[in-house]
C-alpha cells in the first residue's frame, strides 16, 4: 500500500468536501482517521490544521489558527533486536501461527475535530484542507517521521 | 483489599514502603526482579500491546495485567507496598505553582534519605546481543508543565461511551502525550518501562480505566476477547476486567482504626 511518508507537514492535495445538508452543518461528531500510521521511530506529535497550507510548529493551537487536534505517537524507538527483528510480517507464518500481531502492525489513530470542523464552516467554508505538522517539544530534527497510508474524514449524525 | 492511591498524596511510611519495595527488587535477577518485568514491555522481549485498530486493543487489559505482575513481585519484598498513580493534571498544578518539573517528587527526587532514590531512574541491564546505541541508564527530560493534561482533557476522553473508543482516545491523547512529554527513556516503547515513573503513569491509566467501568457500569472488552493470552503475562482479559479479584482499588485517600472484638 501506498504511503505518506515525509520530515515536511503533510497537505491534502484534494480538499475534503464538508458534509452540509441545507448549507447547515448535518453531523454532530467529525473525526479524521490516520490509517496505517508508522510508529517505528521516535515519538512525536502531529498537529492537524484546517485550511492553514503554511501552518508549521510555531503555529498557535487556536480556533482561529484552524488548530483542529492532535495525534500523539508513541514510538517504538531504536531497534535493538537481531537481524530482521523490527520487519513486520504481512500475516501469520501458516495456519497453525497463533501469535498476536507484530507490535510494529501500523495503527489506527482518530482526532476529533468536531470544533475545529464547526468553526470552518461558521467561515464559510465548504471544503476544508488538512495539514499535518509534526513536531516534538525539542526542536529534533525529526527526520522522515511522519508516516500513515489514509486519511479519511468520517462524521456521525 | 488494597489501595492504589495519588503519589502526590503518599503518606511517609507509603512513600518508604515503595522505595524500599523498589530498590529490593532492582536487587533480583529472577522473575520477581525489576529488570525481569521492564523487559516484558521493552527490549529484549517486546511483549506489550498497543492499538493497531478500534477492534482488537488490549491496550488496556495488557497493562492491567503487567501492573499487577510487577506490583506483586514488589509484595514479595514489602508486602504493603502498592503501585501508585501519576495524577497528571495534579501534578501539572503543584509544578506550575511551585516551579516544579511535574514529575511527582515521589519519582522526581534524586535523593531520599540519605541514598539514591529509586525511583529516580533505573540502571539497564546489558542485553545478550549487545546492540549498539544501548544505554546503561535511564534518562528524563520533561516539558513544559503546563502541556501535561488538565482535568477537562480527562473528562473528555472519560465520557465516551464506547469502550473502543475510550480505549483509543486514552493510548493516543493522554498516555501517548504523557510518555513523549516526560522524553528521554520513556518516549522510546522499547526503553519505557526501565523508567520507575513508566509504573505510575500505567497506574494512572488503569485507574481511568476503572473510573470508566465504574461511570458506564461496562467492563470494556467484547466477550470475544475475554479468552485471549496476554502475551507474556500468564493471564487472559478475563482475569483483569475487574480490579477487586485483583485484590486492590484505587482510592484518593485511605484511614483506618483498628477495632477490638469480644
Amino acid at each position: 500500500m501506498s504511503a505518506y511518508s515525509a520530515q515536511a507537514p503533510y497537505r491534502t492535495e484534494e480538499p475534503f468536501p464538508v458534509p452540509l445538508w441545507e448549507g447547515q452543518p448535518c453531523f454532530y461528531r467529525a473525526d479524521l482517521h490516520f490509517d496505517g500510521v508508522d510508529h517505528s521511530g521516535d515519538s512525536y506529535e502531529g498537529r492537524v490544521f484546517l485550511d492553514n497550507p503554511e501552518a508549521d510548529p510555531t503555529t498557535p493551537r487556536e480556533l482561529e489558527s484552524g488548530y483542529a487536534g492532535s495525534i500523539n505517537v508513541f514510538g517504538h524507538g531504536p531497534c535493538f533486536g537481531d537481524e530482521g527483528h523490527c520487519e513486520v510480517p504481512t500475516g501469520p507464518i501458516h495456519p497453525f501461527d497463533y501469535r498476536r500481531p507484530h507490535p510494529l502492525n501500523r495503527q489506527l489513530m482518530v482526532v476529533t475535530i468536531t470544533d475545529g470542523l464547526l468553526h470552518r464552516i461558521d467561515a464559510g467554508a465548504e471544503a476544508i484542507d488538512v495539514t499535518v505538522v509534526p513536531t516534538n517539544d525539542y526542536d529534533e530534527d525529526l527526520g522522515e517521521i511522519l508516516a500513515f497510508e489514509r486519511l479519511s474524514l468520517v462524521t456521525y449524525d | 483489599m488494597r489501595y492504589r492511591k495519588s503519589a502526590e498524596k503518599l503518606r511517609p511510611d507509603q512513600l518508604k514502603a515503595l522505595r524500599k519495595g523498589f530498590k529490593e527488587i532492582k536487587g533480583l535477577r529472577d522473575r520477581n526482579g525489576f529488570w525481569h518485568w521492564a523487559a516484558v514491555h521493552g527490549a529484549p522481549r517486546d511483549g506489550c500491546e498497543h492499538s493497531f485498530n478500534q477492534f482488537d486493543s488490549l491496550f488496556l487489559p495488557w497493562h492491567r495485567a503487567y501492573l499487577y505482575r510487577l506490583e506483586i513481585a514488589l509484595q514479595t519484598k514489602v508486602p504493603q507496598c502498592t503501585l501508585p498513580w501519576w495524577d497528571w493534571p495534579t501534578s501539572r498544578a503543584l509544578a506550575i505553582e511551585s516551579n516544579a518539573s511535574g514529575i511527582p517528587p515521589a519519582f522526581a527526587d534524586l535523593e531520599a534519605d540519605g541514598e539514591v532514590n529509586p525511583l529516580a531512574g533505573s540502571d539497564l541491564p546489558p542485553l545478550p546481543n549487545d546492540p549498539p546505541g544501548w544505554p546503561k541508564a535511564t534518562e528524563r527530560r520533561p516539558g513544559p508543565a503546563a502541556s501535561l493534561p488538565v482535568k477537562e482533557d480527562i473528562k473528555k476522553v472519560l465520557e465516551r461511551p464506547d469502550f473502543n473508543d475510550f480505549s483509543l482516545r486514552l493510548e493516543v491523547d493522554l498516555h501517548n502525550l504523557v510518555h513523549r512529554w516526560v522524553g528521554g527513556s520513556m518516549k522510546s516503547q522499547v526503553l519505557a518501562s526501565y523508567d520507575p515513573i513508566f509504573w505510575a503513569h500505567h497506574t494512572m491509566v488503569d485507574r481511568l480505566w476503572s473510573l470508566w467501568q465504574v461511570l458506564h457500569s461496562n467492563r470494556g472488552p467484547r466477550p470475544v476477547q475475554w479468552r485471549t493470552a496476554l502475551r507474556g503475562l500468564d493471564m487472559t482479559v478475563e482475569d483483569v476486567l475487574d480490579t477487586q479479584p485483583l485484590g486492590y482499588q484505587y482510592a484518593a485517600s485511605t484511614a483506618h482504626r483498628e477495632v477490638g472484638g469480644q
